[in-house]
């Protein structure tokens, strides 16, 4: 964990491709963290629920660009951290509820957004819409 | 009391915010936002994001995708892998606006939405995004 490839941050998580076995590695660009910080500070506090996301995934989906290159695929994960930065200092517990929290990786596994999404209603861990907005729910393979 | 930063040896000097739009060569996006807040995302429509505050749930900022693409579909071949900073182009982010809306392959807006995003306008009205050239 930490920086394995020069230029990034690296942090071990569930390989979509083959969940039972070895992690893949999720790379967080340098330059995209010093953005972050430099730019939108709030959103630089919430790298840490990226990381819970990262720790305890709930969903991951394909297909999350309409153009994707071949047999490169574009992935959204999911989770429900339980605190987030909401405004410069002031931290809250994240609204599980009504919203969960999405992670987006290139086909590199290079982190490039996170975000809060509205949950769908009858699946928590999903983002509200997901049947027509992604490809392929891939973990895990059957929701209840 | 939040614990301590676990990116905290990657950043040097005082966090901040620029209220500035963004090229995201890792997501081929362009994000923009007026106000440092947490927000949750309302998809517009394929292409469009819109970031809402959780505070008070007004829309402060999107996100559109596919930068590349809209790009092409417009002629502007400014865009190459691995072009250098020096040499960035840039593009007036209402215009990007505009272009997603226009070429965006569904049309999911509602009218609030879209009065919502024309809200920020004002805020954006000379905001130029730099963009990686063709090399």
């Amino acid at each position: 964990m930490g920086s394995g490839t020069p230029g990034y941050f690296e942090y071990r998580a569930i390989d979509p491709r083959d969940p039972g076995g070895p992690p893949v590695m999720v790379r967080f660009a340098r330059d995209l963290i010093t953005w972050y910080y430099e730019n939108r500070s709030v959103d630089y506090e919430n790298f840490r629920c990226v990381r819970h996301v990262l720790d305890h995934t709930e969903r991951i989906f394909r297909g999350v660009r309409d153009y994707e290159e071949g047999e490169l695929s574009w992935w959204c994960y999911t989770g429900h951290p339980k605190e987030w930065c909401i405004k410069e200092n002031v931290f809250a517990p994240f609204p599980g509820r009504s919203l969960v929290f999405a992670v987006y990786l290139n086909p590199k596994f290079e982190l490039y957004t996170f975000r809060a999404e509205r949950a769908d209603p009858q699946q928590r861990a999903c983002p509200i819409n997901w049947r027509s907005r992604y490809g392929e729910l891939l973990w895990p393979k059957s929701i209840s | 009391m939040a614990e301590e930063h676990f990116l905290k040896d990657y950043v040097e000097g005082k966090p901040g915010f620029k209220p500035e739009a963004w090229y995201n060569q890792y997501g081929d996006c362009v994000v923009y936002q007026t106000a440092n807040e947490a927000t949750y995302a309302e998809r517009l429509d394929s292409l469009t994001t819109l970031y809402r505050s959780v505070i008070d749930d007004r829309v402060i900022g999107f996100q559109i995708k596919g930068v590349k693409e809209i790009l092409k579909a417009l002629k502007c071949g400014i865009l190459a892998e691995g072009a250098g900073k020096e040499s960035d182009e840039t593009i007036s982010l209402i215009a990007l606006v505009i272009a997603a809306c226009k070429l965006s392959h569904d049309r999911e807006a509602n009218k609030d939405q879209l009065e919502a995003l024309a809200e920020l306008i004002p805020h954006m009205a000379h905001e130029k995004v730099p963009i990686p050239r063709a090399a």
